[in-house]
């Protein structure tokens, strides 16, 4: 007797997965990411200042891998590396969480006013587009005076204006899987709409939801640099990559170092981003299967 | 309130139009940077030195100031003393006409002052009566426990003729006799349309050498030379424009780009490259500002002195000004110092000490106060935008953090909403500067006698008592030395952190001539001429 193996059966995620891991770009950008990420967060315990510790004896000290500032000092004396890498703690921080709360308020409005259509769904679209009206820096700006500025504010105002989008894109989703026979099937068997919207619906945008939630977190790191660059963000002494980079700008003229670092490590998360989530794309489209 | 929005618009409409339909002609106007917005164009009301630039374009007080600062005839032509020194009689010039051609007459003069008195003003300028002279009635009518402004002792008893009687005598009182302290009050205008005619070009009515031409906020007041000055002839200039300038960077940029020809500032960073590759055209002179940190008396841990001395003492003047603001400052540990060369007056207590020795007292006094690693105290700064105010305000930040372990932050403000946030008193520190008046120690310390009200809700009889003792001497230096021991009671409260003296920084185009660098920073556009 010869017993036979069945082949394998491989899950469509699991399929997805496989799909994506052949991507070279998007994995080589999974690793750069991963690394500068643990670099923000553990690099900085490697050091044995802060990035809000000022050394007055070295102010704008130039790059020099032999002494204690590797790439030198800013115009107060504090560490550049440190600093950087502290701002894209907050950077980063503000990006993914931002991201997934934006996504998940997002995901479960869009879904609710899919799944229940009708009247309701028509008010919750119009609210919707009413605050898609909203200028967006002076909502922030309003949005930093009631919470009296800080990050609370800045992370408010990100979150306030970037779940429209992903609300749109999965009610258009639950809207058509709303018609499907598995949620008749599931609404006969006695499921309530509270249950249909968390087990069905919901799973079943994931995947778009995964791919949008991707190209969502370069847009909330660029819209954090955005507002502490105009100074309405993050403010010192407190680091952020965009309080840097503004700090990098009005020095260029003089000492290009203090806008170089922040900026590459700024655009090489922002590339990595893009190419994961064009990655997420291709792996995800059933079109291309 | 309709129609007075309907002019607005249609003002605001004509002036686009003008830009638009008026070519700018390069050679016959000046164009001057001036840092912020100006936060008023209130003759009686404007505090703001750079404001006070437009002002003095505008205005023109019983005496003028030569580039130099050298008080120079103004409305009047000459002037008598008595022989106590008391009262002051100023002979009006004949034949001195408002821009609109009304004439001019002394009265015109004293209803400024009383303007200025008046509390419904709610000037700040009140004071150059009361307290840097002591002009008679003069603190009765600016606390309101006088109506009748018959008691001033600044009179008209005729058309050509100001006097101005002081209780005490004052060596001072020429110095503030110009167009940003006395500047006279046109009253037909102001009677009709109120406050708000100041910035109303169609309506403002004025004695200067320019009269106000175009007032576009955020962006520019244009002034026109005032065909009905006295010496209108001698005014080389036809227009001037006043330009905010609220980035020294970009301020910079539109310099080297022909659009401006006088700056407000010279950022920091590019003066040593400046002064290489354009030495001619970098003014960097003293002024009479003073930088100093004045803490909030009305918060409870800021009323420990002991508190107070040690955030004083932890700053790190030298590194502050020399090595993280690098604007040219000159690092100071005394407060009304260093303007007059015939005032010695006292530094602080410690100013003998090294820097080590100051941080190490500055870290005792703190502990001793109360606070520690796991209990820090916690500030919150208020500084201008400015490149330099920000970065120093930053540099005492973490200097402050280094020495003692605070946590301060700053907020960087436009000026007006600094002012603003001066008085509401929404701060632990306040990055405080003050621009005097003339370049000597009584305008300093004048304005911070209790009595002035400056804001600091410092509360020291003996201080007041110590100033009057010094107004009532007449020899400069037996005052001089009565000042001193008054800065002394000053500097001895820590109620503030006295940092540094700034010096004024302009870029000046090679084609601008009439141009002089002086403490007192008086440059009338009227002495300037352009190639």
């Amino acid at each position: 007797m010869v017993e036979i193996a069945p082949p394998k059966s491989l899950s469509t995620f699991q399929l997805q997965l496989r799909r994506f891991r052949s991507n070279r770009l998007a994995m080589l950008s999974v690793a750069v990411l991963a690394l500068i990420t643990l670099a923000c967060f553990f690099g900085p315990f490697f050091f044995p200042f802060t990035g809000e510790d000022a050394d007055f004896d070295y102010i704008n000290a130039p790059i020099d891998f032999g002494s204690a500032h590797w790439f030198g000092t800013d115009d107060f004396g504090r560490d550049l590396l440190v600093r950087v890498l502290e701002g894209g703690r907050v950077s980063l921080t503000i990006g993914f969480l931002g991201a997934a709360t934006a996504g998940f308020i997002g995901v479960l409005y869009g879904a609710v006013a899919g799944y229940a259509g009708g009247r309701a769904d028509r008010m919750m679209m119009r609210a919707v587009e009413v605050l898609y009206g909203f200028p967006y820096v002076i909502l922030v700006i309003l949005l930093s005076l009631l919470f009296g500025g800080g990050n609370v504010a800045l992370f408010a105002a990100i979150v306030f204006t970037l779940w429209l989008t992903p609300a749109v894109i999965v009610r258009a989703q639950a809207q058509s899987l709303a018609r499907r026979e598995f949620v008749e099937a599931a609404r006969a068997g006695g499921m309530t709409a509270r249950q249909i919207v968390l087990e069905h619906i919901v799973p079943n945008c994931i995947s778009v939801v995964i791919v949008y939630g991707s190209l969502l977190v370069p847009e909330v790191i660029l819209s954090e640099s955005f507002l502490s660059f105009l100074g309405i963000g993050i403010k010192e002494p407190q680091a952020s990559w965009g309080n840097l980079i503004q700090t990098g700008t009005a020095a260029m003229g003089t000492d290009l170092r203090l806008l170089l670092l922040p900026g590459t490590l700024l655009a090489l998360v922002l590339f990595c981003l893009n190419f994961i989530a064009d990655g997420l794309r291709d792996a995800f489209d059933p079109n291309d299967r | 309130m309709k129609r007075l929005l309907g002019t607005a618009i249609s003002g605001i409409v004509l002036a686009a139009t003008m830009t638009f339909a008026a070519p700018v002609w390069a050679d016959d106007t000046l164009d001057r940077g001036i840092g912020s917005e100006w936060s008023s164009l209130d003759p009686q009301v404007n505090f703001d030195a750079a404001a006070g630039w437009i002002q003095m374009d505008a205005y023109e007080g019983l005496v003028s100031y030569d580039p130099t600062g050298k008080v120079v005839p103004g409305a009047a032509e000459s002037w008598d003393v008595s022989a106590d020194g008391l009262t002051y009689t100023f002979h009006l010039r004949d034949g001195l006409k408002w821009s609109n051609g009304d004439p001019l007459v002394a009265q015109d003069f004293v209803n400024g002052v009383l303007r200025t008195l008046n509390p419904d003003t709610a000037s700040e300028k009140g004071y150059y009566f009361s307290s840097v002279i002591q002009v008679k009635g003069a603190a009765e009518l600016a606390d309101g426990t006088s109506k009748d402004p018959t008691t001033l002792g600044v009179t008209a008893p005729d058309d050509r003729t100001v006097v101005v009687q002081m209780l005490a005598p004052s060596p001072n009182i020429l110095q503030i006799m110009g167009a940003f302290q006395v500047a006279p009050l046109h009253s037909p205008s102001f009677n009709e349309f109120g406050a708000g005619v100041f910035i109303d070009p169609a309506h403002v009515v004025s004695n200067g050498a320019y009269i106000i031409k175009e007032v576009v906020p955020q962006s520019h007041v244009l002034l026109e030379r005032n065909p009905n000055y006295w010496d209108a002839a001698n005014v080389k200039i036809p227009f001037v424009k006043y330009h905010v300038t609220e980035d020294v960077a970009t301020e910079l940029k539109r310099y080297e780009a022909g659009e401006i020809d006088i700056t407000y500032d010279i950022p920091l960073n590019q003066i040593e490259a400046l002064k290489a590759s354009n030495p001619d055209e970098v003014h960097i002179a003293p002024s009479t500002e003073v930088i100093y940190y004045s803490f909030n008396l009305t918060h409870e841990a800021l009323q420990n002195l002991d508190l107070r001395r040690a955030l004083s003492l932890a700053i790190d003047r030298e590194v502050l000004e020399g090595k993280i603001v690098k604007g040219e400052a000159i690092p100071d540990l005394s407060y009304a110092g260093g303007f007059d060369p015939a005032y010695h007056g006292p530094q602080i207590a410690e100013a003998s000490m090294s820097q080590s020795e100051r941080e190490a007292l500055a870290k005792e006094l703190y502990a001793k106060a109360g606070y520690g690693p796991d209990n820090p105290l916690k500030l919150t700064m208020v500084s201008t935008v400015s490149e330099d105010a920000t970065r120093r305000a930053q540099g005492v930040a973490l200097m402050w953090k280094k020495v003692l372990g605070v946590e301060a932050t700053n907020e960087p403000m436009e000026r007006k909403a600094w002012l603003d946030a001066f008085y509401a008193g929404t701060w632990d520190v306040f990055s405080d500067d003050l621009v005097g008046d003339f370049a000597g120690p009584e305008t300093f310390l004048a304005y911070m006698r209790p009595s002035a009200e400056p804001g600091y809700n410092w509360v020291k009889p003996e201080f007041d008592a110590a100033m009057d003792k010094a107004g009532a001497i007449a020899d400069p230096t037996a005052r001089f030395a009565a000042l001193a021991e008054a800065e002394k009671i000053l500097l001895d409260d820590y109620i503030f952190a006295p940092i540094s003296i700034v010096p004024s920084r302009h870029m000046v185009k090679p084609s601008v001539h009439g141009w002089a660098d002086s403490a007192a920073g008086y440059n009338n556009s009227q002495w300037m001429s352009l190639d």
